[in-house]
């Protein structure tokens, strides 16, 4: 049934946002309405039934099932030679077919060329990123200049790292030789399919307290994850720089180490 | 006589092949826990093999095409290709060195592949925390080779995990894409240069349109050209398509066989029989009904 909703609405998704979908389905029907012109038949046939398939509720949800419910909507269309059909379908529209509705005069040929193009244009975007990318890119450089810095001060020493998710998002790509507490697959669960098992109870809190959320039960406190750390292999805590006085104190007092500033954050060696 | 390859098949068959002797050696690296220097040694005697193999094809070919009347090209051609050079070396231009941002959502591709080359073997460690697997991983993932590949390329050529996975990878998918849309055009319009760079171009600007949103070519190609999905939608089912227009469908198979190296392929079938059987049908049921005029005037490279 859930297989079912998320077809139904999975078209609606996959034409919004840009027209290129429905670019796809206006050189469909083009090539249907010349279809006597159209010279590799077979090719347009697959392409229509395999797109009838995807839009249609009943069969979008077979085909997801097909793909185990893992993959979304999006990826059944892999079945749809969409952009071939498309440029297929442009090429004989521009030759063929345009060629004898001007009655071949150029200067009409040029003008509906343009149209045809200024309408593909409008269709979608020219490389511009579909998602905020800003935040990331900032993110990234200053945990690239944070890792940078930790590897000069720890020199050769094996680092095991406990760090806000700014950090940890990005430490792994630029240096495999950290190891982490947790990773992306903390706050990333799509990533969960790559791996069995999960994190313990005393690792979901030290996130849930280092990233200020909720969790079942008592809300972790400074006191308890400096106690969990102190039963692990974490060896460099970064602590955001807004952290209370006294609650680094614990750590300190705990781990048996000293803070020292590095950027916006507490940096605890042990 | 109808043509069944071109040039162009060979870079297609090559990206196959190569992706062949990928999954020999990361089947021997991570189900006989065998050290990374030795997968790569074994992938490159197995992928030089592949290719020398290829070179003696693309050696025959080559003379074979050298043997066809050339047909002078014209302005018009000329300028079609321009404007498709143009659109690639634009996008190989965004790929590759102004910095675009990448899409990792739900992939950790450069972080495995860092994992490969630190612990100098394949998923010795979790990517995500460097730490030992604590309950194994999933066998499904466990067989797909892209990561080992991509570590592989980083072993032999020194570059960061991070460069590889995300500039270098993506603009040779972009590059493998035109190829087998080459091949497509080849297929789609036989024996007519003019359309097939027609064809070309209209794909290279489809491509730039359609990065507005995930899951489409153009989004994949420019954003995660990296991902198996992305090899398999660009490179692997437009090259399957242009096989079945040429009913090589025993060709196909390689295709098919290559995205279950490389692609999560649901129950066992993936997305290129599936591709391969409605082509296969499309053509069987529709056979000789609608026989093809002939065209008058065709110009082209292969007729």
């Amino acid at each position: 049934m859930e297989l079912l909703k998320a077809a139904w609405n999975g078209w609606y998704s996959f034409s919004a946002g840009g027209r290129l979908a429905a670019l796809f389905l206006i050189a469909l029907s083009v090539l249907w309405i010349y279809y006597n012109r159209v010279t590799q038949k077979p090719f347009l046939i697959y392409t229509t039934a395999a797109a009838i398939c995807c839009v249609f509720p009943l069969t979008a949800a077979g085909l997801m099932k097909y793909q185990t419910g893992f993959y979304g909507y999006e990826w059944i269309w892999s079945l749809v030679p969409m952009t071939a059909l498309t440029g297929y379908a442009a090429v004989m529209f521009c030759t063929e077919i345009l060629r004898e509705a001007t009655g071949g005069r150029r200067g009409k040929n040029a003008v509906a060329l343009a149209g045809l193009l200024v309408m593909t244009l409008l269709c979608g975007g020219m490389g511009a990123s579909p998602w905020d990318s800003t935040r990331e890119q900032e993110e990234r450089k200053t945990a690239e200049a944070l890792i940078l810095q930790l590897r000069e001060q720890m020199g050769d020493r094996e680092i095991m790292m406990w760090a806000p998710q700014e950090i940890l998002e990005y430490v792994r790509e630029y240096d495999a030789g950290i190891r982490l507490l947790y990773g992306r697959n903390m706050w990333e669960e799509y990533l969960n399919a790559y791996v069995y098992g999960g994190y313990s109870r005393e690792v979901q809190r030290l996130y849930a307290w280092m990233e200020g959320r909720s969790v079942p039960g008592a809300p972790p406190s400074g006191w308890e994850c400096a106690s969990i750390l102190r039963n692990t292999e974490v060896n460099c805590i970064l602590l955001p720089g807004d952290t209370e006085e006294e609650t680094v104190g614990y750590f300190e007092e705990i781990l048996g180490v000293s803070r020292r500033k590095l950027e916006n954050y507490y940096l605890l060696v042990r | 006589m109808k043509r069944k390859y071109y040039l162009a098949d060979i870079a297609a068959t090559a990206v196959i092949l190569l992706i062949g002797a990928a999954e020999a050696a990361h089947l021997y690296g991570a189900f006989l826990n065998r050290p990374l220097e030795k997968c790569m040694a074994l992938f490159g005697v197995t992928g030089l093999a592949a290719l020398m193999l290829l070179a003696a094809a693309a050696v025959y070919l080559g003379r074979r095409e050298r043997n066809c009347p050339g047909i002078p090209w014209t302005g018009r051609e000329t300028a079609l290709l321009a404007v498709f050079l143009l659109l690639l070396l634009s996008q190989l231009y965004f790929i590759t060195v102004c910095g675009k941002p990448v899409y990792r959502g739900g992939d950790m591709t450069p972080e495995t592949v860092g994992s490969f080359l630190e612990s100098g073997g394949i998923y010795r460690v979790d990517p995500m925390t460097g730490d030992p697997y604590k309950a194994g991983m999933p066998d499904r993932i466990k067989i797909l080779c892209l990561p080992t590949l991509y570590a592989m390329l980083c072993g032999f050529t020194g570059v960061s995990p991070a460069t590889m996975v995300w500039r270098v990878i993506p603009a040779v998918t972009l590059i493998c894409c035109y190829m087998a849309y080459l091949c497509l055009a080849r297929s789609l319009f036989p024996g007519n240069r003019f359309r097939q760079l027609g064809f070309l171009a209209a794909a290279a600007l489809l491509i730039w349109v359609g990065s507005y949103r995930y899951g489409m070519d153009g989004f994949g190609l420019l954003f995660s050209g990296w991902r198996g999905v992305t090899w398999r939608n660009a490179v692997l089912i437009p090259y399957t398509v242009s096989l079945c227009l040429r009913k090589n469908y025993l060709h196909g198979l390689l295709c098919a066989a290559a995205e279950a190296c490389i692609v999560w392929t649901l129950y066992g079938l993936g997305m290129c029989l599936p591709v391969m059987a409605g082509m296969a049908l499309a053509a069987s049921l529709f056979q000789g009904r609608w026989p093809e005029k002939p065209k008058k005037g065709v110009r082209g490279w292969n007729s």
